[in-house]
């Protein structure tokens, strides 16, 4: 056995004739804070369908935790994701909406009521327990969705762009504690993003993809310790390495956006 | 409301067949303290509930089996335009002859005339189901029973709120329709016809009285109370 949690093989995913991800290899670790950067419309969401489990590919194999995805006896791995908006059901308060992805999941109901009160410790938010996700502001949604995610003991945590329709402030802030959430409990991430620097803080890894259909480009190691600084001059000038070697294979004329 | 006593009094001073409210407020407590008023009311009562009931049973299986199935809902969806589109009187005189006064009669005019509006309402509310909630539950392993109770059944709930409003309106309606056209021995509608073809005009008056308190009653005190309570989760509540 290794410690990989991930491991994906000649990936390929294609919409009838068109073609999304082309070929995709990689290999994610345990406790591995992973960063996924692309142009938009590269095919990032097309991958995580597929290492989610919700969708088949077209083409290649995928691994969680040594087991094998989409054959006919394999389970659906057991994850946690972070969509964009927070997707918690408005209808039922923060921990009813923790009791739901927990009842789906395989703890015992014995450890919930621990489980759920350490996790939004955590989060900070453990005085919302009984309310509701719509008197919440945006940011504290975002936590609920967090917390979410980590209470199912997930061998992975995916996050597609979960920062990016939250005000800046809160953003800063969320995304600083994120570094904290992930050392305290060790959990493995997989967080797609447009914001190069926002890559460069938070992970380790860097899985730098080419323009659609989705390639790798390049296998980048975040040369820093951790804690990290947000502002820090270094992570501004590993974001400046990275925006020169994507110029060409994203196709950009200069510009700085990539989102 | 309290504008409309003025009014009352002016229509009793101008046209014969009504009487002035202080009339109509000094029977009131006898005919209150008459067992038959109650039994009669009662009786038409069960008519709407049971009615009801059994519509929005068929309207949910009716709904459920329009979304699943495109040929289903296609043939189904004529069905319930046709029942939408009948007068309720005419669903009343058919019913009735059909069944000659019975019992079932009046519970399936009520159900008749109901189903189509929770059959609407429902699959309003399953096409718009939400599917971005359906790939959270996919991810997070939902079971299917998980899923109807906590993700698509209060999904639904507005629409079928607003369905049931209308449904439930209607079936006052269309079972005193069915009451006086079925020549009903019992309930409220055969009551008042009774009143109105003798001229008793002061208790002609009571049971519209009793009748519009009661549906008032049902509207306010139980669906919207329930409506309030299955919307608590909402941001303005
Ligand atoms: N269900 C689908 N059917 C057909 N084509 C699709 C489907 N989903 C995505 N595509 C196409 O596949 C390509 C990749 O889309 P995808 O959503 O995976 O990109 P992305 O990298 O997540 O984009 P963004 O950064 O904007 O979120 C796009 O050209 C898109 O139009
Ligand atoms: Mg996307």
């Amino acid at each position: 056995m290794t410690d990989s949690v991930l491991r994906v093989e000649d990936l390929g995913v294609s919409y009838g004739a068109s073609e999304a991800v082309r070929k995709l290899d990689f290999d994610i670790k345990r406790g591995e804070f992973v960063a996924i950067l692309g142009p938009s419309g590269c095919g990032k969401s097309s991958m995580l369908n597929v290492i989610s489990g919700l969708n088949a590919p077209s083409r290649g194999r995928v691994w969680v935790e040594g087991a094998k995805l989409f054959t006919a006896a394999s389970k659906a791995p057991r994850l946690g994701y972070v969509f964009q908006s927070h997707r918690l059901l408005p209808w039922r308060t923060v921990r009813q909406n923790l009791e739901i992805a927990l009842a789906a999941s395989s703890v015992p109901k014995a450890e919930w009521e621990a489980k759920i009160d350490e996790i939004l410790g955590i989060l900070h938010i453990r005085q919302f327990k009984d309310a509701w996700p719509m008197r919440l502001s945006g940011g504290q949604r975002q936590r609920v969705s967090i917390a979410r995610a980590l209470v199912v003991d997930p061998s992975y945590i995916l996050m597609d762009e979960p920062l990016s329709t939250l005000d800046e402030v809160t953003a800063r802030s969320l995304r600083q504690e994120l570094t904290g959430i992930v050392q305290r409990t060790g959990v493995t991430v997989i967080f797609v993003t447009h914001s190069i620097r926002e890559a460069v803080f938070l992970a380790d890894r860097i899985l730098i993809l080419s323009r659609g259909p989705a390639r790798l480009h390049e296998d980048f190691t975040v040369p820093l310790s951790r804690p990290r600084n947000y502002d820090d001059p270094r992570i501004s000038e590993i974001e400046g390495q990275i925006i020169a070697g994507v110029q060409a294979p994203w196709g950009l004329g200069g510009q700085r956006d990539v989102a | 409301m309290l504008l409309l006593i003025p009014l009352w009094y002016l229509a009793a001073a101008q046209a014969t067949f009504i009487e002035p409210p202080h009339a109509v407020l000094a029977a009131l407590p006898h005919f209150l303290s008459d067992p038959a008023t109650w039994s009669n009311i009662g009786l038409t009562m069960a008519r709407v509930v049971a009615g009801l009931s059994l519509g929005i049973v068929a309207g949910f299986v009716a709904a459920f089996v329009m979304s699943r199935s495109r040929f289903m809902g296609e043939v189904l969806g004529w069905y319930v335009i046709a029942a939408l589109r009948t007068p309720s009187a005419i669903a009343a005189i058919l019913a009735l002859a059909i069944f000659k006064g019975s019992e079932a009669g009046y519970v399936l005019v009520v159900a008749f005339i109901t189903f189509p509006y929770m059959a609407m309402g429902m699959r309003d509310g399953l096409n718009s189901a939400d599917r971005e909630l359906d790939e959270m539950s996919r991810i997070y392993h939902l079971g299917l029973l998980a899923q109807v109770r906590h993700v698509w059944a209060p999904f639904v709930a507005p629409y079928i709120f607003s369905a049931l409003r209308n449904a439930h309106a209607l079936a006052w309606k269309v079972i005193v329709v069915a009451e006086i056209f079925g020549a009903a021995r019992a309930g409220f509608g055969a009551k008042f016809e009774h009143a109105w073809e003798y001229m008793v005009m002061i208790e002609v008056h009571l049971w519209l009285l009793v009748f519009m308190a009661i549906v008032l009653i049902a509207e306010y005190g139980l669906i919207r109370t329930l409506e309030k309570y299955t919307f608590r989760w909402r941001k303005e509540a």
